[in-house]
């Protein structure tokens, strides 16, 4: 476990200052305390005995300042993670949205695929994606760069596989995935549809307006107080009245303009509709 | 004000209850209880816990602001840190010691943000998670106790937590609670 207090708030100042100037990307907006986790558990993966010799490494290297803006996303755990969330998202999807001419979806802050990918199981397995229109970003560019490929490790499957069985006990995601000799490859037909665009929540306006459904779950933690603020009001201006939004269940509106114009439509799952 | 960690995994759900029944509804420090549990099941833990408990007992969400004599359990399939502006962040990251919510997470962050106003106890438990948070705490000038690994239904966690750190105190359940009771 990585010491929080092998850097300190001089060390961390230096880091947002370098990675600001260097890749334009606001490490301020992030949640201080894990922010601060995630340099010092770089730091230590990558062998660096304190963060300061990370910092004199990460200013002359800037092949490094790429993986480790890549390594401080935090991604979303596994598939279908809270099977009840999904079997009650499924339920609104197929009684509420399938009967829109047409779905327009948007997955904020993408890191790792799962919860993208658990989407176009739900989408498919109902035959709705060729109405479906979504729309998936992230402010890092590798993230977009690689997210055109979706690989899942064999112990990810199996916890997402059981996660999905949770649903309904017939079900597999092999009709979703490709076997490859170490890992699963989810499907390229899924992804090809998914239009991924780099996108600050903090800065940009929305890729798009009109959205019926955006998935936000877990994304608004990684967030300080004034920046989760800003891109839930983003977002929920995003969405057309009578749309959806989901966070996650250790997540709420709390203290943003959104929580008088959104409504809980699930008792026990934090799915919000947008007032008509 | 003193900041009560607690942290336990197989073998704690019993302990925990135990000083939650004794401890009176004046008790006026926030509490955190960071126990391993299965990561897909959402629903009656926190509601076990509260049975006997005079003290509120909930699962806070993210960015929460700590608030005296409350006690917070950390959700199942987060980790739970403590920010530093006494607020609560949650986090999906990957886990710790093969856990989330990890014990770890939760008492270095809370050494990190309380320093010596932290009391960290550990109890039973079948992994190492919380035995360099407790030594973080201790560092940080906190008090640090363990359940007395002869009373743990599993005592990896707590003899590995008395391996690295000079533990202030090492207590069987009835003494903790005891010692909960008279702080002041």
């Amino acid at each position: 476990m990585e010491d929080l207090t092998n850097i300190t708030d001089e060390e961390l100042r230096r880091v947002i200052q370098m990675v600001r100037t260097i890749d334009d990307v606001d490490l301020g907006q992030f949640q201080p305390i894990i922010l601060r986790h995630r340099v010092c558990r770089f730091a230590a993966l990558q062998g660096y005995e304190s963060v300061s010799k990370l910092v004199e490494k990460l200013i002359t290297d800037r092949s490094l300042i790429h993986i480790f803006l890549q390594k401080l996303t935090v991604p979303t755990t596994e598939m279908f993670r809270d099977a009840e969330f999904w079997t009650e998202l499924e339920a609104i999807i197929n009684d509420k949205l399938s009967a829109e001419r047409f779905i327009k979806i948007w997955v904020p802050d993408i890191c790792g695929d799962d919860e993208l990918n658990t989407l176009l199981v739900i989408l498919s397995r109902n035959n709705l994606m060729h109405k479906a229109t979504i729309y998936a970003t992230s402010q890092f560019q590798q993230v977009i760069d690689n997210s055109h490929e979706s690989y899942i490790d064999t112990k990810k499957f199996e916890i997402s596989e059981a996660n999905f069985k949770r649903i309904n006990n017939d079900n597999t995601l092999l009709p979703y995935l490709e076997r490859l000799e170490k890992y699963y490859k989810f499907s390229p037909n899924l992804l090809e549809k998914v239009i991924f665009i780099k996108h600050c929540l903090s800065k940009d306006t929305p890729p798009d307006k009109g959205f019926n459904l955006v998935l936000f779950r877990n994304r608004s933690l990684y967030y300080n107080p004034t920046t989760r603020r800003t891109a839930i009001e983003k977002i929920g201006q995003s969405l057309i009245p009578g749309g959806y939004l989901a966070i996650g269940s250790g997540e709420n509106l709390d203290d943003t303009d959104q929580q008088a114009m959104l409504v809980q439509v699930s008792k026990n799952e934090k799915i919000y509709k947008k007032k008509q | 004000m003193l900041y009560v960690v607690i942290g336990g995994s197989a073998g704690s759900f019993q302990t925990v209850t135990t000083i939650l029944a004794e401890l009176p509804k004046t008790f006026p420090h926030p509490m955190f209880l960071c126990l391993h549990r299965l990561k897909h099941i959402r629903t009656g833990f926190v509601e076990a816990l509260r049975l006997k408990s005079k003290l509120p007992v909930h699962e806070p969400c993210d960015k929460e602001p700590i608030q005296p004599g409350q006690v917070y359990l950390a959700p199942a399939n987060y980790h739970m840190y403590i920010e530093q502006d006494n607020t609560i962040a949650l986090s999906t990251e990957e886990p710790v010691n093969h856990s989330r919510p990890s014990i770890d997470i939760t008492f270095v962050s809370a050494a990190k943000a309380y320093g010596e106003k932290c009391l960290g106890i550990l109890l039973s438990g079948a992994n190492k998670d919380g035995a360099a948070g407790l030594k973080a705490m201790k560092d940080a000038g906190g008090t640090v106790m363990v359940q007395s690994p002869d009373e743990c239904q599993v005592k990896t966690m707590t003899a590995a937590a008395i391996k690295i750190t000079d533990v202030d105190y090492i207590f069987q359940s009835s003494q903790i609670t005891n010692y909960l009771l008279n702080l002041k």
